[in-house]
């Protein structure tokens, strides 16, 4: 499945924070989105998953998502990790991961097999209240709930923020195997080393609209990366 | 058996009847409040005029299980009504807002009763026949057992729901993290409105279980209101199982009060429970089962 975004305007209230998007995340791949605090990436993500108000074009294989609702842009496959985890804190990572399901007992059996040999910890914790568990074990919860849905584009908001950096490389690590899978990977991270490290394309935001984009290895030569942060804070 | 032991039996068992009814109206109460965070006080006056309507169909010649269940039914679609039309609107404003709204839906509802059903005071119909048993000198009537056997399937039946049923998971997790919950494709609103209509199931069912042993006027749901508080606010405002605690503990307590407690008679019967809400809120400031709950914002 293929997410192909174009001419993506996105805001708050009657104030808009990103214009003129144009990105495209294809099966396997990982597309990372970078820019410095307040550049609009989590806006993007909140657009794409249909929770703000937005206009342009995006079209999931030869779907028009722009009128579709939050829920339906799940069930087509599109599925949203947000920034700062938002597991339920209340419930068991088990009732967690099942809170996703609507379909039949086996499916859900065969889908919990599969995110918990990816996050074998889960299945330690299984009856532990998500509110208890560590920032870390938080985090893969998150993704793991994610993946419970079936998606076939994954979008991940700093998933690995306040994780060791022994466990960052292990989460990447899972989101390498996550694409190898076959799922689109839409990537925001703050560690733009990183996440250039497994990305296929990487874009580059700066006040609301993409200012460059390409294969990691052109935008990590040019200097323009430096150059958007800087730019940003001064 | 002693004596005295036999009354003490007695009224734990009586108590453990009258808790079933604050249990029900704490259920209700809890089901509403743990969806949206608003305490509902017009639940008292829904069941009054769900009870007066299932009265009304009995009188028309119904069935007494139809007047019953079609009463039931329009509790849910009055409680999912008045959440969709009047509190959803609401939703992230102060809480009191909703609070007063509540108040006014009361107000009117009892006043909608009394424009209804003017006048004299009526019969509601035996839920069960009349039938007393006796096990070692404690008597237990038939409404007695009937109450108690409510209580008991309601407990089993919530826990069935909210434990094992996807819907139930899915309304607690909306109720947990309602913005999160967009994100696993929950429309947490759909998911409010339900428990709204659940909770006035609840809130009717404590209605029609004490309405045939009173006449039916328009003030009767209001103790049940106060003590389903009570109860409720004991157990802790977002946990059913406590509500159900809450509710036994306090129709025990009551019964028990004022039979050692001169002073206290059948004048001051509330007075105990509340005491009892007072000092165990000093202790567990959530309630005997309540856990602390994330601010909404
Ligand atoms: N709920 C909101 N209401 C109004 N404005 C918002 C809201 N959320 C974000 N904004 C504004 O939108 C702009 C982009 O915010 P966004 O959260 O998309 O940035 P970001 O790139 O994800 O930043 P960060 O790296 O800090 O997470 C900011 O200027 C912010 O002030
Ligand atoms: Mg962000």
């Amino acid at each position: 499945m293929k997410l192909v975004v174009s001419a993506l305007s996105a805001g708050y209230g009657n104030s808009r924070v990103v214009h003129d998007i144009t990105l495209m995340v294809g099966p396997g791949e990982i597309v990372a989105l970078l820019g410095a605090n307040g550049a609009g990436k989590t806006t993007i993500l909140r657009a794409l998953s249909g929770i703000i108000p937005r206009a342009g074009s995006i079209r999931l294989d030869d779907r028009e998502m722009i009128d579709v609702s939050a829920r339906d842009i799940v069930r087509a496959g599109v599925v949203h990790v947000p920034q700062g985890r938002g597991t339920f804190g209340g419930l068991t990572v088990g009732e967690n991961l099942s809170a996703t399901q609507t379909g039949s007992v086996v499916r859900e059996a065969e889908l919990r097999d599969k995110v918990c040999r990816l996050f074998p910890i889960l299945r330690e914790r299984w009856t532990q209240p998500a509110g208890e568990l560590s920032g870390g074990e938080q985090q893969m919860l998150a993704v793991a709930r994610a993946l419970m849905l079936e998606p076939r584009i994954l979008m991940l908001d700093e998933p690995s923020l306040g994780l060791a950096p022994l466990i960052r490389i292990e989460l990447f690590e899972t989101i390498r195997a996550i694409a190898a899978d076959g799922i689109g990977v839409l990537l925001i991270e703050q560690n733009a080393d990183l996440s250039l490290k497994i990305a296929s394309q990487a874009l580059l935001l700066s006040h609301g609209r993409v200012v460059a984009s390409g294969r990691p290895d052109e935008i990590a030569g040019s200097g323009i990366i430096e150059e958007a942060y800087l730019n940003h804070a001064g | 058996m002693p004596a005295e032991f036999q009354v003490f039996l007695q009224q734990v068992v009586d108590g453990i009847a009258n808790g079933s009814l604050y249990a029900a109206m704490a259920v209700a109460i809890v089901l509403a409040h743990r969806t949206t965070g608003v305490v509902n006080f017009a639940l008292g006056e829904m069941a009054l005029v769900c009870t007066f309507l299932a009265w009304q169909l009995a009188a028309w010649g119904a069935p007494l299980p139809v007047a019953i269940i079609a009463a039931l039914v329009f509790a849910f679609v009055l409680g999912a009504g008045i959440e969709r039309v009047l509190m959803r609107p609401l939703r992230n404003k102060p809480p009191l807002a909703s609070a007063v709204v509540a108040l006014g839906v009361f107000l009117v509802l009892n006043q909608v009763c009394a424009l209804i059903w003017p006048g004299a005071q009526r019969e509601f119909p035996a839920l069960v026949p009349a039938l007393n048993l006796e096990f070692a000198g404690v008597r237990i009537g038939s409404e007695t057992l009937l109450l108690i056997a409510v209580l008991a399937g309601q407990a089993a039946l919530l826990w069935w729901f909210f434990r094992h049923t996807r819907l139930g998971l899915r309304m607690r997790a909306a109720s947990d993290n309602p913005e999160s919950a967009v994100y696993i494709g929950i429309e947490p609103n759909r998911l409010f409105t339900l428990g709204w209509g659940l909770s006035a199931i609840f809130a009717a069912m404590a209605g029609i279980l004490l309405a045939p042993s009173i006449l039916l006027t328009t003030g009767m749901m209001f103790p049940i209101l106060i003590y389903g508080l009570c109860a409720a606010t004991l157990g802790g405002l977002n946990n059913p199982f406590g509500a159900i605690v809450g509710g036994i503990l306090v129709g025990v307590t009551e019964n028990l009060a004022s039979t050692y407690l001169p002073f206290i008679g059948s004048d001051l019967r509330i007075a105990a429970p509340l005491i009892l809400v007072f000092i165990a809120l000093l202790f567990r400031p959530h309630g005997l089962f309540g856990t602390v709950q994330a601010e909404r914002v």
